[in-house]
């Protein structure tokens, strides 16, 4: 899909950002670029679209050489998504998502068919597509830059750092989004970053680079196994090194089997026995299907005991949840970072598998130190898991 | 009161040629910015992607800027002779200076990031410049536009003395 062959680049002041650099990257594959600032990694990264001239070698995109090739054009072909968003202030939202479109001289159905698929796809409403950038928020606003890359169905994206003027839990959600958006769409991705958290949570493979040259480039789970040297340890950090172990433990595998519920169409009245006979303060609400579609706790029925009857006229839609087979890792992340008591999982069907708690995690922890046989939950207040 | 009663029959007396003087002056100031922004615009663009004329492109504007308008219009009418073509000749002089500087401000103020989407995108210079830098720095350029009307009604009246009338 996308080879570099011995890439360099000097620039006009003499300064080699970088050096000789071979990599060879997979159709369908997400590369991560990571390296303190200065590295070299959007230069890299330019080369590709020729922003940048390259000062000796080849790249060649599906095995052709991109200097052969029509600059604009090439670009076209290319989504790219740079380092500060860049929305056209002076246009709409759909005239921004649907750029490269009204340069390919899309006729306009077409044009407003796409934006509106696309702007679905990150779940916004298709109202905001007669809006101006300024009046959507730094999250929207990256959203926006992101399907702009994507609206003519580039095999290959881009992205100079999408998220990194994002606040953690911006960023944190859009990572989410992102990742279930690549499982979707299968392009070849790749993605510049300087945060490794980043960087191990969504690449195939991870690309350290410094200096203007690469490290080491291998999958997530080799290089906190491998560091290849003293700079890679250096840049991981010693926690993540002790974390690595349970980097490749799924949630499947350590989640508790039965979460407490109760089924969308329940009265609030049998929610409030459900929540009394089983002591806890939160349950799980099902549909039919037995799909997850929210939750309901003892404060929401507080406040609208007297305004309804059923369940799912008060529940809670907006909820984090995790898939069975996503790497524990994230999902302590998500727990500690955003400070929930506890994530249901799912599978690919959205029905309810399982439940990870704090006390689950604190099992885990007592596990890995003392061995098997310290039951901790009975000691935490939080007992929907039980 | 005196005066203003002298200006009010004078203006009653002579309403006609005021109101013919006043659509020639604006008028002569029309063209010369005209005349000029044609000049200028193009210019401004120019100096702002070729960023090593710029200083010496708008030095010698601020030159052009400095010579007192009625000297100006001595200097030119020797060329030209009497006559509305001088005036109109000296207020494009005098307008080309700020249409293009208000034209290269403009176009440098025009977001780099956004420039670099554009780009990045696939455009070809000419449509960014259609598409992108000209939609978003045409406000600038527009006062460029009415400073130099104003300063060119200015010297409209000046004209009177080269026989432009007024
Ligand atoms: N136009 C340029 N002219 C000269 N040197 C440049 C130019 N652009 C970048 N450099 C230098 O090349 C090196 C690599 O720059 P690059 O922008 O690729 O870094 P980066 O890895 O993307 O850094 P960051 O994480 O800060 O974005 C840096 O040392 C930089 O100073
Ligand atoms: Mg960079």
């Amino acid at each position: 899909m996308l080879e570099f062959k011995n890439v360099t680049k000097v620039y006009d002041g003499g300064k080699t950002a970088v050096k000789k650099l071979n990599l060879k990257i997979n159709k369908g594959e997400f590369v991560c670029f990571i390296g303190p600032s200065g590295c070299g990694k959007t230069t890299t990264m330019k080369m590709v679209n020729r922003l940048i001239d390259i000062s000796d070698g080849t790249i060649l995109v599906d095995g052709k050489d991109i200097k052969q090739q029509d600059p604009v054009q090439l670009r076209r072909s290319i989504g790219y998504v740079i380092q500060q968003i860049g929305l056209m202030p002076h246009m709409t939202i759909k005239e921004n998502i649907v750029l490269v479109g009204t340069l390919l001289k899309w006729p306009e159905e077409k044009k407003n068919e796409r934006a509106k698929e696309l702007i679905k796809l990150v779940g916004l409403p298709t109202e905001y597509l007669d809006k101006y950038p300024h009046e959507l928020s730094g999250g929207q606003q990256q959203r926006i830059g992101v399907l702009r890359a994507l609206a003519v169905n580039p095999p290959l994206i881009l992205m100079d750092e999408p998220f990194g003027a994002l606040d953690p839990i911006t960023r944190d959600a859009l990572q989410d989004e992102f990742k279930k958006l690549q499982k979707e769409l299968h392009k070849t991705i790749i993605f510049v970053t300087h945060d490794m958290d980043e960087a191990l949570k969504l690449a195939d493979r991870v690309v350290i680079m410094r200096d203007g040259e690469v490290v080491q480039a291998d999958t997530p789970e080799e290089i906190l196994r491998n560091p290849a040297n003293e700079f890679v340890e250096e840049f991981l950090g010693k926690e993540r090194l002790i974390q690595g172990r349970p980097d490749v433990t799924t949630v499947g595998q350590i989640m508790e089997g039965t979460p407490i519920t109760v089924q969308e169409n329940e009265s609030l009245k049998n929610a409030i026995s459900i929540m009394r006979d089983k002591h806890v303060d939160s349950l799980l609400v099902l549909d039919q299907q037995e799909k997850l579609v929210g939750f309901i706790d003892i404060e929401i029925i507080n406040l609208n005991y007297k305004k309804a009857t059923l369940v799912n006229e008060v529940m809670e839609k907006e909820f984090l949840y995790v898939e069975k087979d996503s790497l524990l890792r994230d999902t302590v992340h998500k727990i500690l970072r955003r400070g929930v008591k506890y994530v249901p999982v799912v599978d690919e069907e959205k029905k309810l598998v399982g439940i990870v708690t704090r006390a689950t995690l604190a099992n885990l922890v007592y596990d890995t130190i003392w061995g098997d046989g310290f039951d901790v939950e009975e000691h935490v207040d939080l007992e929907i898991a039980k | 009161m005196e005066t203003w009663n002298q200006f009010i029959t004078y203006v009653g007396q002579n309403g006609d040629y005021i109101w013919f003087q006043f659509y020639r002056h604006f008028l002569m100031a029309a063209y010369g910015v005209l005349f000029a922004a044609v000049i200028s615009i193009p210019l401004g663009i120019l100096i702002a992607r070729y960023g090593k004329l710029s200083s010496w492109v708008l030095a010698f504007g601020s030159i052009i800027q400095t010579i007192p308008a009625l000297g100006a219009l001595a200097v030119i009418m020797i060329a030209f002779g009497l006559g509305t073509n001088t005036v109109i000749i000296t207020l494009m002089l005098y307008s080309i200076l700020p249409i293009t500087q208000n034209t290269y401000v403009g176009m440098k103020e025009v977001d780099k990031t956004v420039v670099e989407a554009g780009y990045a995108s696939g455009m070809t210079r000419f449509q960014l410049l259609r598409m992108v830098e000209l939609p978003l720095a045409i406000s600038v350029i527009m006062a460029g536009l009415r400073t130099a009307l104003v300063v060119g009604i200015g010297i409209a009246a000046v004209g009177a003395f080269v026989g432009a009338g007024g």
